[in-house]
């Protein structure tokens, strides 16, 4: 396992909760440019390491490094790369369109902010609801923003948790293009889904989780979607 | 860091313009508990020049939990608490400019509320306006300080923002005596302030630095 | 199962015992009558070894508080809650004795004066820190919320201290005679410093059976989850 080519490695990362164990020991390694995405059961610990390589969460044992570098003492550079995609919009009510995203742009010092800022309004289609509060947009409106959010400090690595969950048409097709934009130049994307075939369509390798460790990997190039989704039965039901 | 602390100041400003839900709550909610001494302690002007100053502080701080309550409240909806989990800021950053938008308003509140208990109780508050304005901002912050802290702790409970003030109020019962005895000095009263500005001073400058210590740890899931 | 023999526990208990007869017997038989206040002075025996294992227990939750956030280990916050609901049952003890040698010696229930006052604030805050811990329900979270308040309240107590103190002498409340430091005689002290170490024990004691409860508790729980798991 070489350090420098993978940009996201997890060693033996294990976290409890109490008396939950949610990830035991991990061992993962996204190689440059990957796209991975993780399946398996509710509490099967996807979106606890998520949360983990996100630096949500920020205590436990193991080590998780970021090209290279260990995320507990990584520098804000380091940390600007990684972008995260919730199905909580993690939008303010009470400011507007472009506030929402002027403050995000700010905290994640988004070079020559305003220009990105009208550049990603049109790319999620809302430029005409630039100077209207959030309260006041509709349901599919709020997840375009949602998802300018999470892309208007151009990360290099994705995270995404259950991204495509509750999204209207509209908004499914704006994240399909973004996703696409985003491999296409380079980058690393880590999804979590319950929606097996559409996670299969995206990725360029499959990893299951259970019980907190990785039981099962594959890659789309490799095999069939149906042969996946046998053994993924035969391992949720045995 | 400097880049957190003003950023968030302006969300919070700019949120609270917007709504003026913290400004509105506490003021009102101030204004009621200094009306509310007047219908149960009808008091002579002699009396109200000596205990003013305790009525404007506890009016102050129950108008102030209020205020810091909804604080990290804002933050709870749509889970933009996450938001702030996920920057790459300094979370020490986050909470200095969280505490200074709660100082703000504090400030705000207090000022239009004084010539209003001027008036209400015909107290004379023009004593020695400088250590006024010194004592209301050495208060805030102090009352801020934890407060701020503690708002984010409390939005993680069970019991929400209830406990806030259980939590809150022992633990500011210092900077409240030497407010009150500061405060009594600045409307004129001949007592020796000096140890009181030396306490505000000293709770400020701990209770910052700590709860600025601490709050990544409440900070992260 | 833990079934095995506590022999510490049970010479701690036994030890505690042998020190509480010693006291009781020089409370109430070796020390003097006082002169001016009776034998209600007695209670004095108790009211200020109490004090002093209230503030040991929340010094502990300091100690306790800090070490958790430098370690994450979960046995220093269970330390720690411990602590603090021993401190706050002498604490409580101390606001009752208090009013209870009060009223006959100076006629009220409740004097403001600084000690007993600081008593009271710290009731509070420690109060306030196990209802914290009572409405939290994940156990990681509410362990590093806990103790950062148990840094912060123990941080306080100093300011709280002097500025009531400061307080008294600005409001000065009528005079009480016979403080309690005032006058002590040998034999008074003797006792005194007595009592004072046997309510520490009585706190170590305690200390430890609860942390005794609470590894079973722990116990049941990893049993209870063994069964659910399995069943």
């Amino acid at each position: 396992m070489s350090d420098e080519s993978s940009l996201l490695l997890t060693r033996n990362l294990t976290k409890t909760f109490g008396r939950f164990t949610a990830l035991r020991s991990l061992s993962l390694e996204v190689p440059h440019g990957e796209s991975l995405t993780i399946v398996g059961r509710n509490g099967a610990g996807k979106t606890t390491f998520l949360k983990i390589v996100s630096s949500i969460i920020r205590s436990y044992t193991g080590e998780v490094l970021i090209s290279g570098k260990n995320l507990k003492t990584a520098d804000e550079d380091t940390r600007r790369t990684i972008g995260f995609v919730s199905h909580e919009s993690l939008l303010y009510k009470d400011l507007t369109v472009r506030d929402n995203l002027g403050f995000y742009a700010r905290m994640y010092g988004v070079a020559d902010r305003d220009r990105r800022i009208g550049e990603i309004i049109r790319r999620v289609d809302l430029e005409a609801k630039t100077d209207v509060l959030v309260r006041a947009l509709s349901r599919g409106t709020k997840q375009r923003l949602s998802l300018a959010r999470a892309f208007i400090h151009s990360p290099s690595i994705l995270l995404l948790d259950e991204p495509f969950t509750g999204l209207d048409e509209r908004a499914s097709e704006i994240l399909d293009s973004l996703l696409g934009e985003f491999k296409a130049s380079g980058g690393t994307l880590v999804m979590v889904t319950h929606d097996i075939e559409r996670g299969w369509r995206l990725a360029d390798r499959v990893v299951v989780f259970e019980k907190g460790k990785i039981v099962h990997q594959t890659s789309p190039r490799g095999s069939s979607f149906d042969a996946f989704r046998n053994e993924y039965r035969r391992i949720l039901y045995d | 860091m400097w880049r957190a602390i003003t950023t968030i100041l302006w969300k919070d400003l700019k949120i609270e313009l917007q709504t003026k839900e913290a400004f509105g709550a506490s003021f009102v909610f101030s204004l009621m508990v200094l009306v509310i001494f007047n219908f149960t302690l009808d008091l002579t002007t002699e009396e109200a020049l000596k205990m003013g100053a305790g009525f404007l502080w506890i009016a102050f701080a129950f108008g102030g939990v209020l205020a810091l309550n909804r604080s990290f409240a804002l933050e709870r909806d749509e889970n933009c608490v996450q938001g702030l989990q996920l920057m790459p800021v300094d979370r020490g950053g986050i909470y200095l400019g969280k505490c200074l938008a709660n100082v703000i308003f504090m400030l705000i509140t207090e000022i239009i509320l004084l010539p209003l208990f001027a008036v209400f109780f015909n107290v004379d508050i023009t004593g020695r306006p400088l250590y006024l304005f010194a004592v209301l901002f050495l208060g805030s912050v102090g009352f801020s300080s934890v407060g701020t802290l503690f708002s984010a702790i409390a939005v993680h409970t069970r019991m929400r923002e209830v406990i806030l003030p259980i939590l809150l109020l022992p633990i500011t019962i210092p900077i409240l005596i030497a407010a009150v005895e500061a405060t009594a000095y600045a409307f004129g009263a001949d007592t020796d302030p000096s140890f009181w500005f030396r306490l505000l001073l000293v709770y400020d400058v701990i209770f910052v630095t700590v709860s600025f210590l601490t709050f990544g740890y409440i900070l992260q899931e | 199962m833990n079934t095995r023999k506590d022999t510490m526990g049970t010479a701690l208990v036994a030890l505690t015992l042998v020190a509480m007869m010693v006291s009781l017997y020089m409370v109430f038989l070796y020390a003097p009558r006082e002169a001016t206040m009776g034998d209600v002075q007695r209670i004095f025996y108790f009211h200020v070894p109490s004090a002093w294992v209230a503030f040991f227990a929340f010094f502990l939750v300091f100690v306790f508080s800090l070490v958790y956030l430098a370690r994450s280990n979960k046995r220093w916050d269970t330390l720690a809650a411990a602590c603090a609901e021993i401190g706050v049952l002498f604490c409580t003890l101390v606001l009752i004795t208090g009013p209870i040698w009060a009223k006959p010696v100076w006629g009220v229930w409740w004097t403001w004066d600084a000690r007993l006052t600081l008593t009271l604030v710290l009731w509070l805050i420690y109060v306030a820190y196990l209802m914290l811990r009572h409405y939290m329900t994940d156990p990681e979270r509410r362990a590093t919320f806990a103790a950062v308040l148990g840094v912060i309240g123990f941080l306080d107590v100093p300011l709280v201290y002097f500025s009531i103190r400061w307080w008294r002498t600005q409001h000065p409340q009528p005079v009480m005679a016979g403080g309690e430091g005032s006058g002590l005689e040998a034999p008074m002290l003797a006792t005194l410093l007595v009592c004072i170490a046997t309510f520490t024990l009585l706190f170590f004691t305690l200390l430890r059976h609860r942390l005794r409860l609470q590894s079973l508790r722990d116990e049941v729980d990893t049993l209870q989850d063994r069964l659910e798991q399995a069943g």
